[in-house]
């Protein structure tokens, strides 16, 4: 049942008139909403944005696999010496708290107490690639 | 094996073998990224390149709304790519093209060149868009090598040595008189360089120990240093100091000494 | 860390101990001087010259970078090399000598384009030369990345292990074809299933040995056996030998075993083709494959090949098991053929029932 306002509205609809506009419907298939959407999806898809796959040559990729064997070599040697570093230096730490403990009990007890609470300081920055407008905080004063 | 009478204050004392002191290893942590090497660098551009060249198309439609001023200023600064013409030899392969991009090459994004404008007020900082100039990388302090300045060698971690009056390098050393080692390295330096100084000290525990020639033994403790400077006060014991890097360091301080502290120190 | 230091070593530029010189095997370069110079000294502007066509080369496209790069990083693998190579002239033990010519020559972009681009089975010793400690290497590893790993999944799954041997550690390979203008000319993926026809001449065998020996006094004893001979008066199957060979000598390159290799003395049982009879379904023809200890000495003519008991075979013989193969026969028309040929009696033919 139509309320006799909604009647009233259909009474007052004006004769359409024709004009030449740029067509909407498509000439079959989709509606031109759900084409659009079609569209815009393709548009975003994945594939159309990949490159294309990478073709090495047989030549380019002995080059490409010796560059990265000898990129894993350097960076075994690194790692190989930074642990070695790492061993010597927690054996001088041990040495050193051996002795002390036999030296100075009292010492050795201040040494080996618990640090709870203890915070990493927050002005220890982060190297960046280029130094900062002001490089060292020189001014600092002891504050009481 | 130590010959020299290197500690400056426990010599002082009465130097009976179970005499100790704590020594300090204060460093200054680089402030920049450690220097490429040769390698390294080549192999982070040949990485960048296998990137650039793997990367997918850089979606302007999602950065640039259609129809906008933007977004006709940013396509008329992209170099369009070859498109495939009917009848056309193509020597080096058809062009395949896919959002105005060549598929089997690198993509080149060029931003517009932005034209701007004169300096408005006085201040050049206040204008954010203005290009950014970074700052070099060698500073003042390199240029005149001064040795007791915190910015020198930013790429590297810089260690605080002494040199006393016999005229040998060595790390400050405090005699510890009861108290903590950690505490009493902290001290020391103060008493040494002034208050004005903030330094975090990694730890109690120190980091190794050191037999003297007199048979007392020196306990070093690490810590670095955070903000101030330190400033040589009168002493009747110290003639120098220095910031310096480790291999500067092994270059002043005698062969037996650093054998057994060189493992300590950062070689970057 | 400690870049320093290492940046300071790599800067002395020692003998470049992988360019071609009178005491270095000429299979540890690339023999294609074009394709070698091209990856030494950068791809030439007309494209690279292992691309045929020409429209191809034009076509093709470097990574960027890729040529100084690479060399840069040869320098400081030739520069790890040359320390490795010191290090051989300083070592004793001969499996040291190995690991470190390993070690040296591993790295070398040419040795692994020789052996990623060329036939690894039928090898060319002027490209891949097992008789070179690193191609062995190499190969052993592509051995065991797949074809090792198929032949134990199909001894396995068709029960040769533990059917004639209780089991196997492989450490040959041992490949298989019928040579013959009637067989198939492809080595035999292991279990395939074989036309009478392929099998009535005698397999020729490879043993590609990988480990460290001595190829001038290592000798072998292949065996084919049949483990799926109808036993009817035990309700069973036995065990028939269809080829014997021993004391057979192979080197590391000149490896493959047919009748150049052995004569009469080698073979302790004349080769008996599979003549499955009608009705018994797929038979597995086991491939054994053995380091022998010693010179085989003994009357072989006095063996059961009926009843072949391969165990007691190789306890008696203190044989040990290093390689195996295996392949499958059926009943078709061609057995009859096939046992003409060989004066063999006539087959059975056998029905659900039991006459």
């Amino acid at each position: 049942m139509l309320s006799p306002s909604g009647r009233c509205g259909q009474m007052i609809q004006p004769v359409r008139v024709f004009a030449r506009s740029v067509r909407t419907k498509s000439k079959g298939g989709l509606p031109p909403a759900a084409q659009r959407v079609v569209t815009q999806l393709s548009v975003m898809s994945a594939s159309r944005k990949q490159p294309k796959l990478l073709k090495l040559s047989r030549e380019d990729l002995i080059k490409h696999q010796t560059i990265q064997r000898c990129w894993s070599t350097y960076q075994a040697e690194l790692r190989v010496e930074r642990n070695e570093q790492l061993k010597l230096q927690y054996k001088s730490t041990k040495n050193a708290m051996d002795l002390l403990e036999q030296l100075d009990p009292e010492l050795f007890e201040a040494a080996n107490a618990p640090e709870h609470g203890k915070r990493f300081p927050l002005e220890l920055k982060v190297p960046t690639e280029f130094p900062p407008s002001k490089i060292w905080y020189g001014e600092y004063k002891k504050k009481d | 094996m130590l010959t020299l009478s290197r500690s400056m204050a426990t010599a002082a004392k009465g130097s009976s073998s179970r005499a100790i002191s704590a020594g300090l290893i204060l460093s200054r942590i680089p402030i920049v990224t450690p220097e490429l090497t040769k390698l390294e660098s080549q192999y982070y551009e040949y990485q960048a390149a296998l990137r650039e060249r793997l990367m997918w198309t850089f979606p302007h439609y999602f950065y640039f709304k259609r129809g906008t001023l933007a977004e006709r200023r940013f396509l008329l600064a992209q170099k369009g790519p070859i498109s495939k013409q009917p009848g056309v030899w193509f020597p080096q392969g058809v062009p395949d093209i896919k959002h105005n991009r060549e598929r089997s090459k690198k993509q080149e994004v060029n931003l517009p060149k932005q034209e701007r404008e004169e300096a408005v007020g006085s201040q050049p900082d206040a204008d954010i868009s203005r290009p950014i100039a970074p700052n070099s990388r060698v500073t003042q302090a390199d240029k005149t090598n001064d040795l007791s300045s915190l910015e020198r060698k930013l790429s590297r971690t810089l260690y605080l040595l002494v040199k006393n009056k016999e005229g040998s390098w060595t790390f400050p050393s405090f005699p510890v008189e009861g108290k903590p080692l950690h505490t009493r390295a902290e001290e020391g330096l103060r008493e040494l360089g002034g208050v004005n100084m903030n330094t975090w000290t990694v730890s109690n525990t120190p980091a190794a120990a050191l037999k003297k020639s007199d048979g007392s033994h020196e306990f070093l403790i690490k810590s670095h240093i955070l903000a101030g400077k330190f400033d040589l006060q009168d002493n009747k014991t110290l003639a120098d100091f220095a910031w310096l890097t480790k291999e500067e360091v092994q270059e002043r301080v005698e062969a037996n000494y650093y054998n057994e502290v060189g493992f300590l120190l950062a070689d970057n | 860390m400690l870049r320093r230091s290492i940046h300071t070593s790599r800067t002395l530029k020692s003998a470049n101990v992988w360019s071609p010189s009178a005491n270095r095997a000429k299979s540890l370069g690339i023999r294609s001087e074009p394709i070698r110079k091209c990856i030494l000294e950068g791809t030439p502007s007309n494209g690279p010259p292992s691309l045929k066509r020409r429209s191809n080369r034009i076509k093709y496209n470097s990574p960027e970078k890729i040529d100084d790069t690479f060399k840069l990083c040869y320098d400081f693998l030739q520069n790890r090399a040359a320390k490795t190579y010191e290090q051989v002239s300083k070592a004793q033990d001969s499996k040291e000598v190995e690991k470190l010519l390993i070690e040296a020559e591993l790295i070398n972009p040419e040795v692994q384009y020789n052996f990623q681009h060329n036939d690894k089975i039928d090898n060319n010793p002027e490209t891949i030369d097992y008789e070179q400690p690193v191609y062995r290497h190499l190969g052993k590893e592509h051995w065991e990345s797949s074809a090792q790993m198929l032949l134990m999944q199909r001894l396995e799954t068709l029960k040769v292990i533990p059917d004639t041997l209780p089991t196997l550690v492989p450490r040959v390979e041992v490949n298989l074809k019928f040579p013959f203008s009637t067989g198939v000319n492809k080595w035999i993926e292991p279990g395939e299933l074989l036309s009478s026809n392929s099998t009535s001449f005698p397999p020729v065998f490879k043993i590609q040995e990988y480990e460290l020996v001595d190829p001038t006094k290592q000798l072998y004893t292949i065996l084919v056996v049949n483990p799926d001979e109808p036993d009817l008066k035990n309700d069973s199957f036995r065990t028939t030998l269809n080829y014997g060979l021993a004391n057979v000598q192979v080197g590391y390159n000149d490896n493959i075993v047919d009748a150049r290799k052995c004569n009469n003395s080698n073979v302790i049982a004349d080769y008996l083709p599979p003549v499955p009879e009608k009705n018994v379904g797929s038979q597995r023809f086991a491939v054994w494959v053995f380091r022998q200890q010693a010179p085989l000495q003994g009357n072989f003519s006095a063996l059961n090949r009926n009843r072949f008991d391969i165990r007691g075979f190789t306890d008696q013989h203190s044989l040990l098991p290093v390689g195996a193969h295996v392949w499958r026969s059926e009943w078709d028309s061609n057995v009859e053929n096939v046992r003409e040929q060989y004066g063999l009696p006539k087959g059975r033919i056998f029905t659900r029932v039991r006459s």
